[in-house]
């Protein structure tokens, strides 16, 4: 199995890897820190699963040595490129927020919830609440990584 | 308040637009019944009395006179009533009765415009023309020469006058207004007369100057006003201007009260819920039509025609200006009639379509099209018009609706005999040859062919026709016809036809190439395309993969964004990444030219769809560098290639170039921050050591190996003398190297400790390091900040119950306190010198040790110079200075970030603990945001803990350090918006390079100051660079600064000595990191770019603080 977690934070990204490596045998991880490098891994279509956080910067640094600007709503762009390349990638959307905003849009992660299954399925398969001092999270990711696994 | 206060304050607030204040005052019932008891005023004069109209603009007068019409609609009503009265009996022909109804309405309106013109008109129609000369003299008799007996003789005039023609009309009109600016002297006669002419007479809006109309009826009857009102209300609808059609409905419903078949037409036009039941009010105009038809003018041509043809005939005659004495009410009572016809007799449904676009036409009002024929539509069930955009595609739509052969029973026999029928014969063509489409398309086609209709509807017969096939071939070959048209008019709008077909027929890269075409010729027919249609069709995954081989995906949704504002801009950079992909290439420049088949559409799609926000993010380019040397290798590409863009490419260029060079510069500074300007301490060191040093070589070597006893009196006489043996280095060498040391560290002109503060201690590390807690709104910007809660959430943590409000300020003190602590701790302990071993704070660990002394005075050799001497101090300085940095580094890095973490984390639990008492999940977004952003801001501070590399910036121009100030100003306060308004040197003199960094420092420390100070979100600043007789002045204003509460100053005097106070304020802080920074401004112009210096701080005004820095220039200029 293949899978792809798209996270900028480190921490986060080795808690998710965690879980992936306690949950699915047999599994290739890779990482893309930022909306470029995950949909140029994507893009080569040989991905099962993408575990994507939705706010995520566009390249991983400026070349003035500050950081990319986060993009409140990546991940969602990164499920609309799938879904319009016609991919059958699975998605995970794995986010620490439960409210968004980028100045012209505001939602509530149910808000967004519904927005994905309205428009994402069957790519997008579910959202997870990441909590950083909090396990209540892995086991809803592990129940839905093994769901997808056992489809796939 | 008294009523007739409260009437004045009431009529006042109109004028305002304060409406909300209005309606409360009108809510009052002394006001209410002052109004109403107060007679009707007559002239508009009594109302302008106290309604001094501020800004005549067409929508705030509508507003304003709907609420000053709905006050006094039962005095309109009656009005109406008599207005009503008066029409029927015209139209029944009792044209006494008709004279008594006048005299009523003047006896209890005044005089009037429309009363004196009916009474003319009466007069007219019974051929009583002494009774009009009689009128005028006993107007002029009344009034004199007034103006507004000028304007109702005139007008009156020109409007009885028989056989007089539209062309006549006007050109009568101008030579009035000639003559009435003769005795008049003023505009606004002529002004009224003019909008007179075209409101009522002409189909020109464009020349319409509703201020002219306004200003020139204040002394107007209101009975007059209130009709101009109504019929501006008609031409706003008619401008089918989005948001046009909601305020009118909102200013219908504020009239509700007003009786008026007017405005229920338009309530019915506009799909509002009318009073008058629907039926009669299409009923209503049988009466005039029949007056009409009993016209003299119009029986010879009545004779020759079926009933309904009558209409079309009298349209015509309209038209042609013989029907010039009825005015909207005609208009109005013949689309009414219109409709009548096609709700009552089916049957001649094609005729009352043609009355109906006629009288449209002849009065420009397109914009009531949609509604109308939508009416008609709903009526009959027939197919939806709205899809269709033009109003003769609209017609097309509801003629082919008629599928009934009954209903063509009135096209003549021949389509040549309607060609040289009087009118418009297209238009004709149209219906006829469309009931000629079914069963004899091909001889259709040829007739359509063999007049050579030049217009739109040509095309349009000629389009449908050939796509009624639903073949790709015939689009084609209709698209190649409309494109040789010469005239720009039908050309476009046949364009627009094609395009609309094509969609239609799902021909999409035959209506993006169209739309391109249209794009080119007039951009002002894009409005015309069926633009929701095509949209949802490109984007669909069906089409999309057809589509990607063009640029003209790109291009066209391009179009439209800078039009009109696409929903998802992120469909442009999928459509330029599949063209390049389709293509096999990675960058547009190596598109072959055959890709875009049209060397404009690669101009086109070099210039505006290779953008960097487009280029952001597509493959290919993997990051914001390589997107923006892309997008300058493209405008070199433009530059050399497209001359018509050579201009605004060259701007661009030098604009990324300009910008890039800001941020390589402010790299520069921001990677290492800690300097010591040691050429000029080396200067400094050898004047004061070229004797001494020599001395002390000597004595070190000399005595190299050496133990020194060196004797000291006894602390007590039993002791004696006590003898110390100690290290010729310490004794010799020790206070030399102090005197260096503290130059390195201390000098105030060149050392370490004044750089450190200036760049960083001073503001600027505190700035750093809350910039993304001042973006997420956890912390404030000013100076005299709370630094306790955080302000943009007060509102969500307000909403909280009492536990989680108290909670959450329990935990944003913690917060802030450990956040404020993190930065004392930067500010005051790490980025402090530490000259003494005992003393405990200063991350710079600069004290003396004995293992340096020994370091230095084993390198010293009998033939070492001072200078040498010198050099070799400044390198062991900033050797230990560097062990100081990498320390420093590590300790932000890993135990500052640590208890930043921590202190995010703690304030992340108690958010979501306090989920349970209220919707807190923006806040804790913002916090989880705002940590992750603090790290980069940490890791920023890291990178100034270096050393500074040496300068060797370029010559630069003044504006250049300005825009790398404001760079660095604008990143540490991200929330503030800037407002920077520059006026450079004339002569754009170059400044020295080795004065950028010193420059920038001045400029940041300005602006720094502003952002702090200025209490704003916005601040404005204005900067101003001027040389001058060896003076180089900068002004940097901050027009909008407030002093703090002017207004509770209570006297002139006090606002004075607050000014001082102030000015006084921004020069103090010398010695701390907590003043104004002005001598820091002032140590770095004179010391570093070694300038003499003056500096005037003042406000101007209370929102004034005016920054004004002179130097001398020699130094700096190149």
């Amino acid at each position: 199995v293949r899978i792809l977690i798209v996270e900028d934070q480190l921490k986060k990204r080795e808690q998710v890897r965690a879980v992936v490596e306690s949950t699915v045998n047999d599994v290739s991880i890779e990482e893309a820190p930022s909306y470029y490098a995950a949909l140029d891994r994507i893009l080569k279509g040989d991905l099962d699963v993408v575990l994507l956080d939705m706010t995520i910067p566009i390249y991983e640094d400026q070349h003035d040595g500050h950081k990319s600007p986060m993009w409140i709503y990546g991940g969602e762009e990164v499920l609309r490129q799938i879904r319009r390349k016609q991919m059958q990638t699975k998605v995970i959307i794995v986010t620490a927020f439960d409210y968004f905003s980028d100045g012209k849009l505001s939602r509530s992660l149910d808000d967004l919830k519904i927005a994905l299954e309205a428009h994402f399925r069957p790519q997008y398969q579910g959202t997870v609440l990441y909590k950083s001092g909090s396990d209540s999270w892995k086991q809803p990711l592990s129940d839905l990584l093994v769901r997808l696994i056992k489809a796939l | 308040m008294s009523a007739a206060k409260g009437v004045r304050q009431l009529f006042a607030a109109v004028a305002q637009h304060d409406y909300e204040r209005a309606e409360a005052l009108w809510a009052r019932p002394e006001v209410r019944e002052r109004i109403s008891r107060k007679a009707f005023p007559q002239n508009y004069g009594q109302l302008t009395a106290v309604y001094e109209t501020r800004q005549p603009e067409l929508v705030d007068e509508l507003v304003g006179q709907a609420f000053i019409f709905s006050k006094f609609s039962e005095k309109l009503n009656g009005l109406l009533r008599l207005k009503g009265r008066f029409y029927a009996c015209v139209f029944a022909s009792r044209f006494e009765d008709a004279r008594n109804v006048l005299a009523e309405v003047r006896k209890s309106y005044g005089w009037s415009l429309w009363q004196v013109e009916s009474q003319f008109a009466l007069n007219y129609e019974l051929d009583n023309h002494e009774e009009n000369r009689k009128l005028i003299e006993r107007l002029i008799e009344t009034s004199g020469k007034s103006r507004s007996i000028n304007l109702f003789a005139a007008t009156c005039f020109l409007r009885s006058g028989p056989g007089i023609t539209t062309h006549i009309y006007r050109q009568l009109c101008y030579v009035i207004e000639r003559e009435l600016r003769k005795v008049t002297g003023g505009g606004n006669d002529a002004e009224y007369l003019r909008y007179s002419a075209l409101v009522w007479n002409s189909p020109v809006l464009d020349a319409l100057s509703f201020r002219a109309v306004v200003v020139s009826e204040q002394d107007a009857a209101l009975v007059d006003r209130y009709r101009t009102f109504v019929l501006a209300l008609n031409r706003f609808l008619a401008d089918s201007v989005e948001g046009n059609t909601p305020l009118v409905g909102k200013l219908l419903s504020d009239l509700k009260d007003i009786e008026d078949p007017d405005l229920d037409k338009l309530r019915f036009v506009i799909n509002e819920p009318i009073s008058t039941p629907a039926s009669q009010l299409l009923a209503s105009a049988d009466e005039y039509l029949a007056y009409l038809r009993s016209e003299p003018r119009l029986q010879a041509h009545a004779e020759e025609v079926v009933d309904v043809d009558r209409l079309i005939l009298q349209a015509r005659a309209y038209a042609r200006g013989l029907l010039e004495h009825g005015e909207v009410t005609t208009l109005e009572s013949r689309i009414v009639k219109a409709l009548a016809q096609v709700f009552g007799r089916a049957t001649e449904f094609e005729s009352a379509v043609g009355a109906l676009d006629a009288v449209l036409r002849r009065y420009s009002m397109a914009g009531w099209a949609p509604h109308l024929f939508s009416a008609v539509t709903a009526e009959t069930n027939a197919v939806p018009v709205s899809i269709f955009h033009s109003r003769i595609a609209q017609l097309h739509g509801l003629t082919a609706a008629v599928t009934n052969p009954q209903k063509r029973r009135y096209f003549p026999a021949t389509i040549s005999s309607l060609s040289s029928a009087p009118g418009d014969p297209c238009e004709h063509a149209l219906l006829q040859i469309y009931d000629l489409w079914a069963a004899h398309r091909e001889q259709a086609i040829d007739q359509v062919r063999r007049l050579k209709l030049p217009g739109v509807t040509g095309a349009f017969i000629v389009l449908h026709l050939h796509a009624s096939g639903g073949a790709h071939e015939e689009v084609v070959g209709t698209y190649v016809l409309v494109s040789s048209w010469s005239e720009p008019y039908y050309r476009c709008r046949g364009l627009v036809l094609v395009a609309n077909s094509a969609i239609e027929l799902g021909e999409l890269g035959l209506a993006c190439k169209v739309i391109w075409e249209l794009w080119q010729d007039n951009n002002r027919y894009l409005g015309g395309i069926l633009w929701t249609r095509l949209l949802q069709d490109l984007l669909s995954l069906d089409q999309w993969p057809t589509m990607r081989r063009s640029p003209l995906l790109a291009v066209v949704l391009h179009l439209y964004e800078s039009k009109y504002g696409l929903e998802q801009r992120r469909v442009i950079s999928d459509a330029f990444q599949d063209f390049l992909e389709a293509h096999s290439v990675r960058s547009a420049l190596d598109l072959p030219a055959n890709a875009f088949g049209d060397v404009a559409i690669r101009g086109y799609f070099l210039e505006h769809v290779c953008t960097t926000d487009v280029m952001e993010g597509t493959r290919y380019l993997p990051s914001m560098r390589a997107v923006e040397a892309e997008r300058l290798r493209i405008c070199q590409a433009i530059e050399n290639q497209f001359p018509e863009f050579e201009a605004r490419a060259r701007n661009e260029i030098r604009s990324i170039l300009e910008h890039d060079l800001v941020r390589r510069r402010l790299k520069t500074l921001d990677e290492g921050r800690v300097y010591v300007d040691t050429d000029a301490l080396r200067e400094e060191l050898f004047a004061t050591l070229k004797e001494r040093f020599p001395n002390v070589r000597d004595y070190l070597i000399a005595n190299r190996g050496k133990q020194l006893a060196i004797e000291f009196d006894a602390l007590s006489r039993d002791q004696g003398r006590l003898m110390v043996e100690t290290n010729p280095t310490l004794v010799a060498l020790e206070p030399i190297y102090r005197l260096v040391r503290d130059a390195f560290v201390l000098s105030k002109r060149f050392g370490m400790n004044t750089y450190v503060s200036a760049e960083m201690r001073h503001g600027m590390v505190e700035a750093q390091l809350k910039s993304s807690l001042l973006k997420w709104g956890l912390v404030e910007t000013s100076v005299s900040a709370s630094g306790r809660g955080a302000p943009s959430w007060n509102a969500q943590i307000s909403s909280l119950d009492e536990q989680g409000r108290r909670s959450m300020e329990r935990a944003f003190e913690r917060f802030n306190m450990a956040i404020t602590k993190i930065v004392t701790d930067i500010r005051d302990d790490l980025l402090q010198m530490k000259l003494q071993p005992d003393v405990t704070k200063g991350g710079f660990a600069l004290e003396i040790r004995r293992e340096n002394l020994d370091q230095i005075a084993s390198h010293i050799q009998p033939q070492t110079s001072t200078e040498e001497f010198i050099q070799m101090m400044m390198i062991h300085l900033w050797s230990i200075t560097d062990v100081s940095l990498a320390r420093l580094r590590g300790v932000v890095d890993k135990s500052i970030r640590h208890v930043a973490t921590s202190a995010f984390d703690q304030l992340i639990d108690d958010v979501e603990t306090c989920a349970a008492h209220g919707d807190v999940g923006a806040l804790r977004t913002a916090v989880i945001s705002a940590r992750a952003d603090f790290e980069g801001d940490l890791s920023v501070v890291v990178k100034w803990l270096q050393r500074a590399q040496p300068d060797n910036f370029e010559d630069f121009r003044f504006m250049e350090a300005w825009d790398t100030a404001h760079e660095m100003i604008r990143r540490m306060f991200p929330n503030l918006r800037f407002a920077v308004t520059s006026q450079e040197a004339q002569d754009d003199r170059s400044f020295k390079g080795f004065g950028f960094r010193h420059m920038v420092r001045v400029l940041a420390l300005a602006l720094e100051n502003v952002a702090i100070r200025s209490n704003l979100a916005d601040p404005e600043v204005s900067v101003s660079v001027q040389v001058d007789e060896g003076k180089l002045t900068i002004r940097i204003v901050n027009t909008v600064a407030t002093l703090s509460e002017p207004q509770h100053l209570a006297a002139n005097a006090d606002l004075d000595r607050r000014m001082l106070e102030l000015q006084s304020e921004h020069l103090s802080g010398v010695d701390t990191e907590k003043g104004s920074g002005l001598p820091k401004i002032k140590k770095i112009i004179t010391s570093d770019l070694a300038s003499d210096c003056e500096i005037v701080v003042r406000y101007d005004n209370p929102s004034s603080f005016r920054l004004e820095l002179q130097m001398s220039t020699d130094q700096v200029l190149v």
